[in-house]
C-alpha cells in the first residue's frame, strides 16, 4: 500500500501544478485585459523598468498585451505544463523502480558505491538514478516503452504517445531553438507535426488548452493504473 | 457592416506586433460575430471570461492565429449585415 500512496499523492501533487500553471496563464490573461480596459477607459500611466531603462507610456503597452499573451505568456505556461509532466513520469518511474528493485537485477555497479552505501536503500537508489539519468535523454516514445516495460500499464495509449511527443518537439523547440521548428522538430513531432523547417512555432490556445487536458489525463490513467496494479 | 452596440462605431480588428489579430466586442453580440467567422472558415478562441466594467454590458476578445490575414476578417465584419 505504501507505493500506492505514494503514486496517488505524486499524482495529486502533479495535478495541482498542472492546475496551478493554468490558472497563472488565465488569471495573467485577465490583468492584462484589466490594464487594457483601463486605458480604454482613459487612465493614464508610465511604467519605468529599472533593470531594462525601458519606459513604455500606457497606449505602448497596451500595444504589448496581445503579443504578450499570445506568445511570451502561453509559450512560457505551454512549456512549464511540458516540464511538470516529464518530472511526474521521472518521479513515478522513480517510485516504481525503488519498489521493485529486481527489475534492475541485472544492472551492475561499482564496489566502491557498495562499500560507500549507508544501506542497501542507498544503493538501490543510486543505480535507480543512474539508470533514469539514461531514459532522460531519450525521447517520449522511449520514455513509455520503458514505462511499459517495467510496469506494463497499458498507458498511454499510442495516439497519445504521439501527441505528447508532438507537444514535446514544440516545447524542445521554444527552450533550445529561439522557437524555430526545424528538421528536429519535424523528426521528434512524426507525422503530427505542425509547422514546416524553419517555421517559428505559434502555440495557439485551443491547442494550449488540449495538450493541458492530455497531460492532466494521461497522468491521471497511469496513476490509476498502477494504484490498481499494486492495490 | 457590423457595429458595435456599445459603441455604435463600426468592429474593429486590432493588428498588434507579435501576435495575431484580435477583436473585443460586446458579449451580447459574440454568437453573431461567430456566425460569420465559422461561415468563412477562421482559426479562432474566445476568451474563457468576459468582462464588465462598473456594472456595465460585459465585453470579450477574440483571437486569431498569427497565419490569420487581419483584412479578411475586417471584410467580412465590414460586410456583414
Amino acid at each position: 500500500m505504501a507505493l500506492a500512496d505514494a503514486i496517488q499523492t505524486l499524482c495529486e501533487q502533479v495535478l495541482t501544478d498542472l492546475r496551478e500553471a493554468h490558472d497563472y496563464y488565465e488569471a495573467t490573461k485577465i490583468a492584462w485585459s484589466t490594464v487594457e480596459g483601463a486605458v480604454e477607459k482613459g487612465e493614464h500611466f508610465t511604467f519605468h523598468n529599472a533593470v531594462t531603462g525601458s519606459v513604455y507610456s500606457e497606449t505602448e503597452i497596451v500595444s504589448k498585451v496581445n503579443g504578450y499573451v499570445s506568445r511570451q505568456l502561453a509559450e512560457a505556461t505551454f512549456v512549464s505544463f511540458l516540464s511538470i509532466f516529464e518530472n511526474f513520469i521521472f518521479e513515478f518511474l522513480r517510485l516504481w523502480l525503488t519498489a521493485y528493485p529486481q527489475i534492475l537485477s541485472s544492472k551492475k555497479l561499482d564496489y566502491k558505491i557498495v562499500l560507500e552505501a549507508a544501506d542497501i536503500e542507498a544503493i538501490t537508489l543510486h543505480v535507480v538514478n543512474k539508470e533514469l539519468n539514461e531514459i532522460l535523454y531519450e525521447r517520449p516514445a522511449g520514455w513509455f516503452a520503458y514505462l511499459e516495460e517495467k510496469a506494463k500499464l497499458g498507458y498511454p495509449t499510442s495516439d497519445e504517445i504521439e501527441r505528447i511527443s508532438e507537444a514535446k518537439a514544440c516545447r524542445d523547440a521554444l527552450a533550445h531553438n529561439r522557437g524555430v521548428a526545424s528538421k528536429t522538430y519535424l523528426s521528434k513531432a512524426g507525422k503530427l507535426a505542425q509547422f514546416v523547417d524553419g517555421e517559428r512555432v505559434e502555440i495557439i490556445e485551443p491547442y494550449h488548452r488540449a495538450i493541458w487536458d492530455l497531460l492532466c489525463q494521461v497522468v491521471a490513467k497511469i496513476s490509476n493504473a498502477a494504484i490498481a496494479k499494486v492495490s | 457592416m457590423m457595429t458595435d452596440t456599445m459603441t455604435q462605431s463600426p468592429i474593429k480588428v486590432k493588428v498588434s506586433d507579435g501576435a495575431g489579430p484580435t477583436v473585443i466586442i460586446p458579449f451580447s453580440q459574440l454568437e453573431d460575430v461567430r456566425k460569420q467567422l465559422d461561415g468563412h472558415g477562421f482559426v479562432y478562441w474566445v476568451d474563457e471570461y468576459a468582462i464588465s466594467w462598473n456594472g456595465g454590458p460585459q465585453t470579450i476578445k477574440i483571437w486569431f492565429s498569427r497565419k490569420t490575414d487581419a483584412q479578411k476578417i475586417q471584410a467580412i465584419l465590414d460586410s456583414a449585415v
